[in-house]
């Protein structure tokens, strides 16, 4: 198998994997999100940044479709998927983490993972295929947010942390195109953080976009190619971390200053 | 698809990630669970056992199916139904109909009443799935369900008979292809061979990809979809086979006792029962129906003969036992075993 970045003509290559046109979203007489439009271009990590309570959760609820928009246009991969249902965004390739985890408490930790191994890797007709498949990968992946020790204990009785961990794991199970990762380092311990973040930089290195939510701000200055700022809904800014960060509206609006 | 795994490192293997099911249960535990049906099967032939124990004997096997079918869908599903009773009677319903109407061999009419609880579990559980109706709300949305069957039973009585019910008639000689067996002992056999293909089906459900999704879908069904997995179609598939495996047990329970009336396959009570017999036992096994039974069912018969100047005890009691349960045990006794690894495996948590 190929990675679609080496499959992908040039063409396709330079369209952004995901593009948010004009999305609106009011919660009864609150106007959450207003006209957004975002581009999130393949192979890189974007952040997504802005204060508590600008939208960026809707956002991401919006573009998952676990919430329906009252106007504007998704496109994932060229195609809109607005038609389609949570699970379908998912078979399409585009998966999130949630801001307040979401696991399978009444499973045990590697359960969590062996539910979806179906589509870690389906074993194909190549037979150099040599990337791990099914029990293997989620091994893998419990190994690599030192879950495997707590592999057979039930997901309930882990603490915030690792449940945060176990998440993670969870979602690259599913062998996304894209990932959206809504405050993934709140909650983890710095050492796990730090490889984390390398952990994330080696997967865009093997072509897999990434948009993230975080407060953090070294966090998005090591990690995103680029950065969007949300602010009462709308997209404030947009460009490459260090110019969006030196912007005197984005301080005064982000941190205050 | 984007490679997003490190490429193979040699990782150490602390132990398998998934149980083996039964096949843990290693042979000590696998041979005393042989040992126990064996046991269970010769029952009926103790020299002298009287028609009494035969009778609570059929009756734990009877309430056993009935849990365990509970469980794919309250247990696996977390679709916990208060109205399975609607089941038991359109099983009971179709087949005894059919056979009285007929003259259709009660094995194809409990197909049939299979069928008919399968399409009545989909035609509630569509709209309460599309709609997001979960938790207590379908609870009591089948509490509804159980009702309104049973008051259509009562008034439908150009086909129901209503509330005078419906004897089944005694075939001239009793035969298999008529469900009819000239004895208990016979009868026992169906009940704990209709048991145990219950409990295989469940087992293999619990087992199986599909039975693994359902869990997740009842843990958290927007953590499933993220997983791709489409939850109302899950859900809709257990409820349907739920409901179908309970209405074999309403067919069995009409060619055993020979009469039904919508008040002792259609009732409230009943439904309770059920539910009594998979929380007592573990909701989440395949098995919680049978030790549910293997206690209740002796229980309420020695309670009601017990307390028969005093009708109700029995079924007050079921409702103490019900709080108890849920304050001091809401797993269920095989619940207790959820934390081992092994046991956790074997009992399908």
């Amino acid at each position: 198998m190929v990675t679609p970045m080496a499959a992908g003509n040039s063409a396709t290559a330079s369209q952004p994997i995901l593009s948010v046109r004009g999305v609106a979203k009011a919660f009864g007489g609150l106007q959450v999100l207003r006209e957004v439009s975002l581009d999130v271009p393949r192979n890189g990590i974007t952040g997504l940044i802005g204060p508590n309570g600008s939208g960026k959760t809707t956002l991401f609820d919006v573009i998952t479709r676990y919430q329906n928009c009252d106007a504007g246009e998704i496109s994932f991969a060229g195609q809109s998927i607005l038609p389609l249902l949570p699970h379908q965004v998912s078979h399409r390739g585009l998966v999130r983490t949630f801001q307040l985890t979401r696991v399978f408490p009444g499973l045990t930790v590697a359960e969590n993972l062996l539910v979806f191994a179906d589509r870690a890797h389906p074993r194909g007709k190549d037979a150099a295929d040599t990337r791990p498949h099914g029990e293997d990968k989620a091994r893998e992946m419990l190994d690599f947010v030192g879950l495997l020790r707590l592999a057979t204990h039930e997901a309930a009785t882990l603490s915030y942390g690792q449940l945060k961990l176990l998440e993670i794991a969870q979602v690259l199970m599913l062998d996304p195109r894209m990932l959206m990762l809504d405050e993934p380092m709140a909650g983890i311990n710095p050492g796990l953080a730090d490889e984390l973040m390398q952990r994330l930089l080696a997967l865009r290195e093997r072509g897999l976009t990434l948009l993230i939510v975080e407060h953090n701000i070294p966090v998005i200055q090591r990690l995103c190619d680029a950065v969007a700022v949300l602010n009462t809904g709308q997209v404030m800014a947009h460009g490459k971390p260090d110019e969006v960060l030196g912007d005197r509206d984005v301080r005064e609006a982000f941190l205050g200053e | 698809m984007t490679d997003i795994s490190a490429p193979p490192t040699a990782l150490a293997r602390p132990a398998r990630l998934r149980g083996r099911g039964i096949a843990d249960a290693g042979p000590v535990a696998g041979g005393l669970a042989a040992l126990l049906l064996a046991a269970a099967a010769a029952l009926p032939l103790l020299p002298g056992i009287s028609f009494y124990y035969l009778q609570i004997g059929i009756l734990v096997f009877w309430f056993a199916m009935l849990g365990t079918s509970w469980s794919v869908a309250g247990g696996y599903g977390g679709m916990h139904s208060i109205g399975n009773a609607t089941f038991v009677g359109l099983g009971a319903y179709t087949s005894t109909l059919l056979y009285v109407d007929f003259h259709l061999t009660p094995w194809l009419g409990m197909a049939a009443g299979m069928v008919v609880a399968a399409l009545t579990a989909l035609l509630i559980g569509y709209p309460c799935f599309r709609f997001g109706i979960r938790g207590d709300y379908f609870a009591l949305v089948t509490v509804a369900l159980g009702q309104v069957a049973y008051e259509v039973a009562n008034g439908a009585t150009a086909i129901t008979k209503g509330s005078q019910g419906v004897p089944v008639p005694y075939a001239a000689t009793p035969s298999a292809l008529d469900f009819q067996f000239g004895n208990r002992t016979q009868f026992y056999y169906v009940a704990m061979a209709i048991w145990l293909v219950t409990v295989i089906v469940a087992y293999r459900v619990r087992r199986s990809h599909f039975g693994f999704q359902l869990l997740a879908v009842r843990d958290d069904e927007i953590a499933a979809a993220r997983g791709g997995i489409n939850a109302p179609r899950r859900k809709l598939a257990a409820l349907a086979l739920s409901a179908a495996l309970t209405a074999s047990a309403g067919t069995f329970y009409a060619q055993f006792i020979l009469f039904i009336d919508p008040a002792s396959v259609f009732g409230i009570t009943l439904s309770v029962q059920i539910v009594l017999m998979a929380v007592l036992g573990g909701m989440n096994s395949y098995l919680g129906g049978i030790v549910g039974a293997l206690i209740l069912v002796p229980a309420s018969q020695y309670l009601s003969t017990t307390f028969a100047a005093h009708p109700g005890v029995d079924l007050a009691s079921y409702g103490v036992v019900l709080v108890l349960l849920t304050i001091y045990l809401p797993y269920g006794l095989l619940g207790l075993l959820r934390h081992a690894p092994r046991w956790r495996s074997v009992i399908g948590w």
